[in-house]
């Protein structure tokens, strides 16, 4: 719920206040005795001094900072952490304000009786492992810390702790030094949603839903019910491939953040935006919950490369970070960097892929067919696969023709790759692209030709919707009309992810979806007829 | 201002004729008036603001109902030279409306698309007092009817339940709210104004008699917004009132 005042507006919001929840205990802990350091008399605070200054000479406190004040001149603010035996103490440490050698301020806890053994049963290498098998999440290379761990129910445990980003966002766990069992958890997340300003790849206006943070925002929705966040990794290729092998994972350092308004990083907008939207849309259109209908998460990826680095990279790296977006299942998106302004391939200009809304959604319904039919990446099925993905993205572009204030059109990726985008669906051919099953490519690349051959699906669906003539057949179709363009949309939903198999062929795709027609529309409806009539127009038979 | 006008024009037109006629004296030392009666006239004040969410401006209109009521009044005065006198009336108004409560609320995902938000808040209680000292000149015009003529200042004293907060409820996907609830205060003003009238008696015996007042009165309060801004709301009105009419 929100709260709005008659005037300046409260927002009452749910605050995702870092919690603790005590989990298990492990065996082999002493009590825990604290002392709340706060001298309120200048005997107290000398008494204090000295013994911290002993305590500091004796290896119990170390200092961690000593900052400048800046709001007074010539004081210093130091914070000192408490240790037993060389292992730090959780929550054990004082902050003394120095005023040119004369301590002004001191406040703090400490912990007392502290015998605990500090000899860990494990090593950082089997206490990382085990904070990684408790959280689901892998993060490579990083070393926990030993601590002593004071408990709420009043004892000391000696534990490997380390921040791990979960699903749930950035979770300290606290696991047993000895037996790797875990003693505590909190999580981290100190945030609530934020909707911020931002300014896409073309320069529109938008809105983003972000997570905000201490000081800064981040492109993690909180308003929408999946995970949907988007990876700024920075142009780093490196790290990109490593994440897309599992060799790493990505943290909340990793994701898109601005502080400023607007945010105008256009990629990391548009890409944290249209990830919304594309969910959005099948929600409002299908009423389906996200890729797998059960609101996985989605997460894109931004900058996987450096925009400028393309003439140094591959051409099979340049073919895939620069010049392409792609989906890895499961819910992860790449979108290509594009090229610098003055750069163009066969005459076009490409920016970053993720400006494209069309583009997007095209690879998110990549995600819905891997969840549902999961049509064989080959062949016919391959292109089937490809002409849903073409379908549900223009799809997208037209829903949303009245927010964006730009109609909606039959071509793919025209708003990052221009002119003329990468194909149409009203004439493939006119982009070298078959538009009836007669003049499909039948070799072996891309697949087998499935951005070629999806041409065929994807004139059968402008038909059924337009009408008109099939460019190569002269066949004439009566569509359903533009402004009927939604039963289309179901139709071809319906058949592609709900009754298709992974290896459907073109004749399958016809079936099925004049069978969804008639399953939504009933078997005389002229969706039918449009379906029907627009099939045959390309071929498929 | 322009109401006054038209309501102080209406009462000189019916009086001025009997005014020109009647030289009677008035003999009576005191009076007293006790009326009901009732503020015929409805009106509203409203306020209106806008606020700052989901990176757009979202805008609020709260309305303030102020329907016809009952009033008691009742007053006295004296005779202090020839057909001229001073007393002081008091009027109670109380009533009871619900704000109208609308306003649009940005939404989450897009610019340009707001929600639109409407509701009611709970029934807020108007309490208006008037204090209206007045001058009053005696018109006899016969034996047994007086008609005299008023005016001077009021002093209002006014509560009113004014909304400081409005919550409404939202849940994906976000295209509408939902007005839950409106949190409101009493707030009290005290203002200068001033009233002119009329006041017909019909004497039933020397000393007792019945009559009724027309009566204009007006002012201008400020009730605090939460974003301290002013809520300016009109007090006061036509007056009309009947009752008991005492004379010494
Ligand atoms: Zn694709």
């Amino acid at each position: 719920m929100r709260r709005l005042v008659n005037g300046p507006v409260v927002v009452v919001l749910t605050v995702l206040s870092a919690w603790i929840a005590l989990q298990t205990r492990a065996a082999g802990q002493v009590s825990a005795r604290s002392a709340t350091v706060m001298p309120r008399t200048v005997e107290d605070l000398r008494q204090w001094d000295s013994t911290v200054d002993s305590m500091v000479r004796g290896g119990e406190l170390r200092l961690r900072r000593a900052e400048q004040d800046t709001l007074i001149a010539g004081r210093v603010h130091e914070r000192l952490d408490q240790f037993s035996h060389g292992v730090r103490i959780f929550g054990g440490d004082l902050t003394r304000q120095v005023d040119r050698g004369q301590t002004v301020s001191i406040f703090g806890v400490l912990y007392a009786d502290l015998n605990l053994d500090t000899t860990p049963g494990l090593d950082a290498v089997a206490a990382q492992a085990a904070i990684e098998r408790l959280s689901g999440a892998a993060r490579p290379g990083v070393a926990p810390e030993l601590v002593i761990l004071p408990t709420p129910s009043g004892t000391y445990a000696l534990t490997y702790t380390e921040q791990i980003w979960t699903d749930t966002g950035p979770v300290v766990y606290f696991v047993d030094a000895t037996t790797g069992a875990e003693v505590w958890h909190y999580n981290n997340l100190q945030t609530q949603s934020a909707v911020r300003s931002g300014k896409g790849v073309l320069a529109d206006d938008k809105k983003v839903s972000m997570l905000a943070t201490a000081g800064t925002y981040l492109a993690d929705d909180q308003l929408r019910p999946p995970t949907l966040r988007t990876f700024n990794l920075n142009g780093n290729l490196t790290r990109t491939k490593q994440f897309l092998n599992n060799v790493i994972t990505l943290g909340s350092s990793d994701v898109a953040a601005s502080s400023a308004e607007p945010w105008t990083d256009g990629a990391a907008v548009d890409a944290q935006v249209y990830q919304g939207w594309v969910y959005d849309y099948y929600f409002k259109r299908f009423g389906r919950r996200g890729l797998d209908n059960n609101n996985s998460r989605v997460l894109g990826i931004v900058h996987p490369a450096l925009q400028s680095a393309v003439l140094q990279a591959s051409s099979s790296d340049q073919d895939t970070f620069w010049l392409n977006a792609f989906y890895v299942h499961p819910g992860v998106m790449v979108y290509g960097e594009g090229l610098p302004s003055n750069l163009t391939v066969s005459g076009q200009h490409w920016t970053y892929l993720a400006g494209g809304l069309d583009v997007i959604c095209h690879e998110l319904s990549h995600g819905v067919t891997a969840y549902t039919s999961n049509l064989i990446y080959q062949n016919e099925s391959g292109a089937l696969n490809e002409a849903f993905s073409d379908m549900m993205g223009t799809s997208c572009e037209f829903f949303y023709a009245s927010v964006r204030g730009k109609t909606g059109n039959y071509l793919i990726g025209e708003d990052v790759v221009t002119p003329g985008g990468l194909r149409s669906m009203a004439d493939p051919r006119a982009y070298g692209d078959p538009d009836h099953f007669a003049i499909r490519y039948t070799g072996t690349q891309d697949h087998g030709g499935v951005h070629t051959n999806s041409g065929i699906g994807n004139n059968a669906f402008y038909l059924a919707i337009e009408g008109g003539r099939n460019r190569t057949s002269g066949l004439a179709v009566t569509g359903v009309g533009s402004a009927n363009r939604e039963q289309i949309e179901k139709t071809f939903y319906r058949a592609f992810a709900q009754l298709m198999p992974s290896n459907a062929t073109f004749a399958v795709a016809r079936r099925a979806t004049i069978q969804a027609a008639q399953d939504l529309y009933g078997a005389g409806s002229q969706v039918v007829t449009a379906v029907t009539q627009a099939w045959t127009a390309v071929g498929v038979n | 201002m322009k109401r006054f006008r038209i309501a102080f024009a209406l009462v000189a037109a019916a009086f001025l004729p009997s005014l020109a006629h009647a030289q009677s004296p008035w003999l009576d030392k005191a009076w007293v008036t006790i009326d009901g009666g009732f503020q015929p006239s409805a009106s509203s004040f409203s306020a209106a603001s806008t606020f700052r969410i989901n990176a757009e401006a979202g805008a609020l209109n709260v309305s303030y109902p102020v329907t016809r009521a009952t009033q008691l009044d009742f007053g006295g005065g004296a005779r202090v030279w020839r057909n001229l006198g001073v007393g002081v009336a008091v009027s109670f108004m109380t009533q009871s409306d619900a704000a109208g409560i609308s306003g649009n609320v940005p939404h989450p995902f897009f610019f340009n698309q707001p929600r639109s938000l409407s509701g009611q808040s709970a029934a807020l209680n108007r309490q208006e007092t008037g204090i209206h000292v007045l001058a009053l000149w005696m018109i006899p015009v016969r034996e047994n009817v007086q008609v005299g003529v008023f005016g001077g200042p009021t002093y209002f004293m006014v509560k009113q339940g004014i909304v400081n907060t409005v919550s409404y409820s939202e849940s994906y996907p976000y295209d509408s709210v939902s007005f839950t609830t409106a949190d409101t205060a009493d707030q009290s003003k005290n203002k200068m104004g001033f009233n002119v009238g009329v006041d017909g008696t019909y004497l039933l015996s020397k000393s007792v008699g019945v009559g009724a007042t027309l009566r204009f009165s007006r002012a201008t309060v400020n009730f605090d917004a939460p974003d301290g801004t002013a809520i300016a709301s009109d007090v006061g009105g036509v007056q009309a009132g009947a009752g008991l009419r005492l004379r010494f």
